[in-house]
């Protein structure tokens, strides 16, 4: 059969050049950041050096790939921040006596961020409201409840917590394997039919019910899972810190939204995931020890990452137009 | 407007959110009037007036914005450029350095404009972004972090009244009026709504897409600057973070007000109605004995409950199409 | 064109009633607001028969289809397997019943690759097992399995032609498991041996037992394909039985309800021998171009030719949408339209596909839409806009459009299709232009409605203004242009003139027959 008009395979090469390498672009940005702090700094190539780095940045890590869950639906969720301040206010007041002891009370809060995205979620589907709306709302009230509880950064952390985000395993610190755990965990998870179903209903949803897929159950556990690590980011916040932070989860918000778009995970939705939002976050934070290395102000750091964060989208825009062309 | 399109299928369902809005207002004011009247009686009513410019100028310009399909997250920030800058140019007449404030956070808005319209970045991280620039170069070269410079100028214009009406309201109240204006009776305003309704049918039909988004982002930039300006007059100190609040408050103020946040649909009236609505709130905690985490709760559960108000008006308003 | 050799086993088993494998859609009703998309339809398709379904634009094929493949619920009617009712209202059910759909606007999610929206809806057992190479295998597989021609599968569907994706979108259908098949208008943009591909499927699909219902608008297809066929119009089933006891003019009868020529008005102008626009060396986005283009005043050419060879991007140049190249003039004047914006200001104007996406706000009010692209006219940028005259000149041309004055404050999207391709073209009427684009404005558009735009058409053309017609009705083309460019893969193949307007002139060109054609028309 004659093939039609464009049909024509196109070689590997050509491929990247037309566009594969904007999807490697964050990565070859983070090696290229990586080798340049190293090269200022060898010190921070020591293991525990590399755990506290990765330390302070997990609750954005957390946070973050969270957050990604509702972006890669098209959506954004601006709750993460009020149930991210909650759950640091809970672990910081209720887990002294918890029955089943501090673990239980952490998992059971993490129950507690998921159920509050499945709010978000209903909100959403069955309640016809806007993503960005409906979380502004509950943002609100989840950020409300947190201060209710904890009115001031105060209490106490369960011992057993704080040991599990700051200790190490098997001689490398636990941030470390949380960071590896997440990478291998969104691996597996992309595999599934159910990843499948995720992509499908933030590309088109339209197309995706024709498809047979019911996107109410997807949209809610995406709210879901956006829920239930905000609830996880909290709990590491109140862990490394020893104490319960009910105004905390705020200022990580927009932050969180920054690291998966310089990742490359799309806003319109249908494309990205956590493996590239990981690599956003990890760009911030060694960007972060580039100019502290280079004996600038984190303030500095701030701007810096808000100028990257334009370019990042920028380039990626400019490049698709003359792409189409 | 005439009497009579508000009767018009159309135009009344474009207005029946702002009706739900007033409607949520009044219930508030209700409220007042019953549990706590004092808060209606001279002196406080010209504090809440006051505080309702801060909100309602904030909001003037995210209305716009809003309505053209934005969204601006960096008022806070130009706010707070706005109320500190006004130290640092104390050497020029006062009139001048409010015009060159004014200017320069409506440049802060051109950038912003500029990133949406040319560069393509979503207007979430546009603005985000430049509210992070904005706020980075205020901390490094804010003067320290508590500054009272403020021309005597500004802080007796901002605190004296005429009557019973604040000045800094008449100030917002004659803005509100030429922004409405412009909004429903001008091409621009014709053009702000279809940018909103839908960019690409805007475009095809003729209207210059590009300048009228950039310039709702820059309208937002210069009012916000204003705002820091009479704000930083009022409380006579400026510091980076003076305008953290007004960014939800902003936002709420919108949809409060019976605008969608995908843009085209509401108008500066609502947004006054969803100012007013917020400072009742306010105004009625220390009545109700409710802290600053039950405030933040009812204020999620009023937004839930405005935008539900305004849809129930939709639906009545297209049933009555027939 | 050639007869078509398919096998023909099938063609003789006479439909039975309440046959247990037979698809039944029994007095099915549907309506929009106020738009009846369907008043009492029915069909009867058996198993191991290809079954035609045609009907103009707006008669309701689109809306049954969507009923039988679950996009949408029916008022009242139901649907039947055998002697078995179908649930229906949501694509699931009828993808469980067995329902598997060649959709018109294609289900392929865009932002995922080939691969990716093959196997899509794959249990968890079989995704788990491959990887990114893994689901390469399996589509390639599945694109070979069908004899479908090679695409690359690691590509977006984003970044594939329609035709790729027309490919795809049968692929994708075929490879579920189904008892019925349903072809929406599956090979609108394909090329003849694509075409004959898809036939095949069905025919393939008749032969191993399944329903076939096979929605087309191309007569020469029902006749090579179907065995039986149903007629609809106005939302109710005019006509049905075995292809071969009707002829073409009873199925287009039945189709438009009236004589063919009375849907088309009497040409009484002439285009004057002055000319109105010109192009010359012209190139735009997509690899459309050079082109020459010398079209009169008041002369109306059309475009024609297969779906996506340039047509879209020729007139998206023209109106400023996208760049373009080259020298252009309107009425002697050169012009360089860099915008909508700046080319409405100098009176070329567009009416666009897409009349929903592109063409309204709907949310707004006719009034608000309509005089949309003439804002300037009744107030400057920052000035009062003269309401007064505004609502006096648009009530004026709304009404010679047929869009009553009462309801010009209505909201846009309550109106029926016809009524808001009426909408869009006073848009572009009262923007006074001197060059009217028109991009397919009759499709999904009521025979009414139609009749209404030609004569406006011929009454535009009889004032001086040039027009631009693309159509993918080629009947439409031939009975209302003075001259049809035919392009192919971006260039004017060549311009058929008076006396050589036909459709089968026409195809010929587009499929690149026509060497045997000596005169009527040069090639630009």
């Amino acid at each position: 059969m004659t093939p039609i008009r464009s049909l024509e395979k196109r070689g590997i090469g050509s491929r990247w050049l037309s566009g594969g390498w904007l999807d490697s672009l964050p990565f070859m940005l983070l090696v290229g950041l990586v080798v340049v702090y190293v090269a200022m700094e060898p010190a921070v190539l020591d293991p525990s050096q590399i755990g506290l780095q990765l330390q302070s940045e997990m609750p954005l890590l957390l946070m973050a790939c969270g957050e990604c869950f509702v972006i890669l639906l098209g959506g954004v969720d601006l709750s993460v921040g009020g149930i991210c301040s909650l759950a640091s206010a809970l672990i910081a007041t209720h887990s002294a006596g918890f029955p089943g002891g501090p673990w239980l009370a952490a998992l059971c809060i993490i129950g507690v961020g998921a159920m509050a995205g499945v709010l978000n979620g209903l909100l959403v589907t069955y309640g016809g409201l806007v993503p960005f709306i409906a979380t502004l709302a509950t943002w609100s009230i989840w950020g409300g409840v947190a201060l209710v509880i904890l009115p001031t950064d105060g209490g106490t952390v369960p011992i057993e917590i704080t040991d599990a985000a700051v200790g190490s395993f098997a001689g490398l610190p636990n941030s470390i394997w949380f960071v590896v755990a997440l990478a291998v965990a969104w691996f597996l998870f992309r595999r599934t039919p159910f990843a499948a179903s995720l992509y499908a209903v933030g590309g088109d949803e339209a197309r995706a019910r024709l498809r047979g897929i019911d996107s109410n159950p997807v949209k809610i556990a995406a709210f879901a899972a956006a829920g239930g690590f905000a609830a996880a980011a909290g709990l590491f916040l109140s862990a490394e810190t020893t104490t319960g932070l009910p105004q905390a989860g705020d200022a990580l918000i927009l932050t969180s939204i920054a690291a998966i778009v310089i990742g490359g995970t799309s806003l319109s939705g249908g494309a990205g995931g956590i493996g590239l939002t990981i690599a956003g976050t990890l760009i911030l934070l060694t960007l972060g020890g580039v100019v502290a290395a280079l004996g600038l102000t984190p303030t500095f750091a701030y701007v810096v990452s808000s100028l990257l964060l334009i370019c990042m989208v920028a380039v990626r825009h400019i490049a698709t137009r003359l792409g189409a062309e | 407007m005439r009497a009579s399109s508000y009767l018009n299928r159309s135009s009344l369902a474009s207005h029946a959110p702002t009706f739900a809005g007033y409607l949520l207002t009044l219930i508030l004011l209700l409220t007042a009037a019953i549990f706590a009247p004092y808060l209606l009686s001279g002196g406080n009513l010209e504090t809440q007036l006051t505080f309702a410019t801060f909100i309602g100028l904030a909001a003037l310009g995210q209305t716009l914005v809003i309505l053209g399909g934005g969204i601006d997250l960096s008022v806070p920030w130009v706010l707070a450029f706005g109320a500190i800058e006004l130290g640092n140019f104390s050497g020029l007449p006062d009139v001048l350095a409010i015009v060159l404030i004014v200017a320069l956070g409506g440049l802060i808005g051109l950038a912003n404009g500029f990133g949406v319209v040319e560069l393509g970045v979503p207007p979430i991280i546009m603005t985000l972004a430049v509210g992070g620039v904005v706020q980075g170069f205020l901390l490094e070269f804010g003067r320290g972090n508590l500054y009272s410079d403020v021309p005597p100028l500004v802080h007796t214009v901002v605190t004296s009244s005429v009557g019973p009406l604040p000045v800094a309201a008449i100030i917002w109240g004659l803005l509100a009026v030429a922004i409405g204006a412009v909004l429903s009776r001008t091409v621009l305003g014709r053009s702000i709504y279809a940018v909103g309704t839908n960019y690409r049918t805007a475009r095809l039909s003729g209207i210059s897409v590009a300048s009228t988004r950039t310039l709702t982002y820059v309208v937002s930039g210069a009012i916000a600057a204003f705002d820091g300006i009479l704000l930083a007059g009022f409380l006579g100190a400026a510091y980076p973070t003076i305008g953290a609040d007004y960014l939800f408050e902003s936002i709420a103020a919108v949809l409060l007000g019976g605008a969608a946040i995908e843009g085209g649909r509401g108008s500066y009236w609502g947004t006054i109605a969803g100012t007013l609505t917020l400072i009742l709130l306010t105004a009625l905690t220390p009545v109700l004995g409710v802290t600053q985490g039950a405030l933040k709760v009812v204020y999620g559960v009023v937004i839930l409950a405005g935008l539900y108000l305004a849809r129930g008006g939709l639906l009545i308003a297209s049933r009555g199409r027939g | 064109m050639a007869a078509l050799d398919l096998p023909t086993d099938g063609h003789d088993v006479a439909p039975q009633v309440g046959d247990s494998t037979s698809l039944r859609v029994v007095d099915v009703r549907l309506t929009y607001g106020r738009v009846v998309a369907l008043a009492g339809a029915n069909l009867r398709a058996c198993a191991g028969e290809v079954h035609g379904l045609v009907g103009a634009n707006g008669a309701g094929k689109s809306s049954l289809i969507k009923i039988l493949s679950g996009v949408v619920t029916p008022d009242s009617g139901s649907v039947f397997m055998g002697d078995a009712p179908l649930s229906l209202g949501h694509p699931k059910l009828s993808e469980r019943a067995g329902i598997s759909t060649v959709y018109q606007e294609l289900s392929l999610i865009p932002t995922m690759t080939v691969a990716e929206n093959l196997a899509l809806r794959r249990p968890l057992g079989v995704r788990a097992r491959l990887g990114r190479r893994g689901l390469e295998t399996y589509a390639k597989g599945l694109l070979r399995e069908h004899g479908a021609p090679p695409i690359d599968v690691s590509r977006r569907v984003q970044s594939l032609s329609f035709a790729e994706r027309q490919v795809l979108e049968i692929v994708r259908a075929l490879s579920a498991d189904h008892r019925v098949l349903i072809f929406d208008e599956a090979t609108s943009a394909l090329p003849p041996d694509e075409s004959k591909w898809v036939m095949m499927q069905a025919r393939k699909a008749a032969s191993n037992g399944a329903v076939v219902v096979f929605v087309t608008h191309r007569l020469e297809e029902v006749r090579a394909v179907c065995d039986t066929v149903s007629v609809l119009r106005d939302g109710t089933t005019a006509a049905t039985g075995k292809t071969r006891e009707f002829s073409d003019d009873q199925l287009v009868t039945n189709m438009l309800g009236r004589r063919l020529e009375r849907l088309y008005p009497e040409r009484t102008h002439a285009p004057a021998p002055d000319i109105g626009f010109e192009i010359s060396g012209w190139t735009t986005r997509g690899g459309v171009g050079p082109l020459d283009l010398t079209i009169r005043r008041g002369e109306i050419l059309g475009i024609a030719g297969l779906e996506g060879h340039g047509q879209r991007e020729l007139l998206l140049g023209l109106s400023g949408d996208v760049p373009s190249k080259g020298s252009m003039t309107l009425r002697g004047k050169r012009f360089r339209p860099g915008t909508p914006g700046s080319a409405i200001k100098s009176g070329v104007v567009l009416v666009p596909e897409d009349r929903q996406k592109e063409g309204l706000l709907l949310t707004k009010s006719v009034l608000f839409n309509v005089s949309l692209a003439s804002l300037t006219t009744y107030g400057r940028r920052v000035g009062w806009i003269d309401d007064r005259r505004e609502r006096i000149d648009v009530s004026a041309l709304t009404g010679d459009l047929g869009l009553p004055k009462e309801r010009l404050d209505d909201m846009v999207s309550l109106l029926s299709g016809g009524m808001m391709q009426k909408v869009v073209m006073g848009k572009a009427l009262l923007a006074k232009p001197r060059l009217l684009l028109l991009h397919d404005c009759t499709r999904g558009v009521d025979v009414g409605t139609k009749a209404q735009i030609f004569d406006m058409m011929f009454r535009l053309a009889g004032e001086g203004v040039t027009i631009i017609f693309y159509s993918s009705d080629f009947a439409e083309l031939v009975n209302m242009c003075d001259r049809i460019a035919v392009m192919v893969e971006g260039q004017v193949k060549r311009i058929l003139e008076a006396g050589f307007l036909s459709e089968d002139n026409i195809l010929r060109v587009a499929l690149g027959a026509d060497s045997s054609m000596s005169t009527g028309g040069a090639v630009s």
